[in-house]
């Protein structure tokens, strides 16, 4: 597979991974860059029989994302005073919005989980894989972010049911 | 009674708020960055972008390691540096003792009055050897051309041997001598008052007093009158590379003739030790000075041994 083609194929799930786990699409551009760079200039570390390109390439977006974390010494206190303001606003604010902003809420590793299972359909097999841990690991992570979720925006259903009916 | 307020959200209806949150994705501008223009592309990274001294400064753990690690690198290095330099290099060597070996006889006689190296003769003119330069020495003379080259490439010059008795010019004299005058001196052959050719006092063929070969001098061995000379500047000799990673120890035995103004000349080795610690010892021993040994209230030469042990801690 050439980097052209893996780039048509999965580009669009590879930005959309890291903007969904950052919150910031010039960091989702400039990930999604050099993953596909990575592909560009060092094609032979791909081993089709140990992982399919697509988890490749998650593989090494999801390094990166926490590389740039680390280095850019984003924590979780900077989401926990985000979630604050978001409560506060919580009513004022669409679904599509509010959901980003409670799934920006979950701990990393649960974030991780969340979004490689719900928006990309991977198979908890193969998020074990990119993530590097064990799949009950992954399991109990989905769970958790899972449940937060719902606790989370049970409310907003109650709006939106008021609002429809 | 509102049951379903705080009841949580069932899997299919978190699935669709969650299907909610699209994300539009910058196809040509990603592809514009990575396949358009490679090569400035590869380049412009953050990463590569901010300046050296920002991975020091910036407080993000990676970097944090680095700076940590690059300091204590420098700190290493430094201690290195500093315990293992000079001061660690004397320890190192344990200790080089000088022995003067007075009974120690080498193949030059006892006392002042037969040393060094041979004299003169003349052709026994009665005026005493004229002032000039002394010519030059020579194992096999070379006789210059009859006909005369008013400028020779390679020009001959004039050298004196055991067998050379007969010397032309006549600026050749002893440097020694007080005469201003032209005269070969009162000797049977070559300059000066010796016999056997040579210039000078003695019987053989070289310059100086003494007899045989070589020039002569006044060399003494320690004993008797002679006083042997003190060492008061030392330098301590290196370890070679080679023999620190051999962890190589032994001493070296030097010949050493310490002369009148202290300084060690003629170093050879008399007990050799190798792997470069020969040349090290006499590297060490050249810079060494020494008072000189004492002849009768008068500065001599004096030929001593000296033995420059290297020991490794």
């Amino acid at each position: 597979m050439t980097a052209e083609q893996a780039f048509d194929d999965h580009h669009k799930a590879v930005y959309r991974f890291v903007y969904r786990l950052t919150g910031r699409p010039e960091l989702a551009e400039d990930i999604t860059q050099d993953c596909f760079v990575a592909i560009l200039r060092e094609p032979q570390r791909w081993n089709g029989a140990r992982a399919d390109m697509k988890t490749y390439l998650f593989a090494i977006a999801r390094n990166l994302t926490f590389k740039r974390y680390r280095d850019e010494h984003i924590n979780q206190q900077v989401d926990q005073e985000q979630a604050l303001t978001v409560r506060d606003r919580r009513m004022d604010q669409e679904l599509p919005v509010l959901v980003a902003q409670m799934v920006s809420q979950l701990p990393d590793l649960q974030r991780e989980a969340l979004i490689l299972f719900e928006y990309e359909g991977f198979q908890l097999s193969e998020i074990a894989q990119i993530v590097k841990a064990d799949i009950g690991v992954v399991k109990s992570r989905l769970h958790r972010a899972r449940e937060g979720l719902k606790r989370a925006l049970a409310p907003q259903r109650k709006v939106e049911t008021h609002e429809t009916v | 009674m509102k049951p379903f307020e705080t009841e949580e959200l069932t899997d299919q209806e978190l699935s669709q708020m969650l299907a909610t949150w699209t994300v539009s994705v910058p196809t040509e501008e990603l592809r514009a960055r990575i396949f358009s223009d490679r090569t400035p592309t590869f380049l412009l990274t953050s990463e590569v972008e901010q300046p050296w001294y920002k991975a020091l400064l910036s407080t993000g753990r990676q970097n944090r390691s680095f700076g940590a690690a690059l300091a204590f690198q420098i700190c290493a290095l430094a201690f290195c540096f500093v315990l293992a330099g000079p001061p660690a290099m004397r320890r190192i060597i344990k200790d080089h003792e000088i022995i003067f070996l007075a009974p120690y006889r080498t193949k030059l006689p006892m006392a002042a009055e037969k040393a060094g190296g041979g004299g003169g003769g003349g052709q026994h003119a009665l005026t005493p050897v004229s002032r000039g330069e002394a010519p030059k020495f020579a194992i096999k003379p070379f006789v210059p051309p009859a006909m005369a080259v008013a400028k020779p490439l390679l020009p001959i010059v004039p050298t004196i041997t055991a067998q050379a008795p007969q010397i032309e010019a006549t600026n050749y004299g002893d440097p020694s001598t007080t005469f201003p005058g032209v005269s070969p001196g009162q000797g049977a052959n070559g300059l000066g008052d010796g016999k056997n050719g040579g210039v000078g006092k003695g019987d053989g063929t070289g310059y100086g007093p003494g007899k045989d070969g070589g020039i002569g001098g006044e060399t003494y061995v320690i004993g008797g009158e002679v006083s042997a000379p003190v060492l008061i500047l030392k330098v301590e000799p290196e370890y070679s590379e080679e023999a620190r990673r051999a962890k190589f120890s032994g001493s070296v035995l030097l010949s050493v003739v310490v002369d009148v103004n202290g300084i060690p000349r003629d170093i050879r080795v008399v007990r050799t030790l190798g792997l470069g610690l020969d040349e090290k010892a006499i590297e060490a021993v050249q810079r060494w000075r020494f008072r000189p040994g004492m002849r009768r209230g008068k500065a001599v030469a004096v030929q001593a041994l000296v033995d420059v042990s290297f020991r490794l801690l």
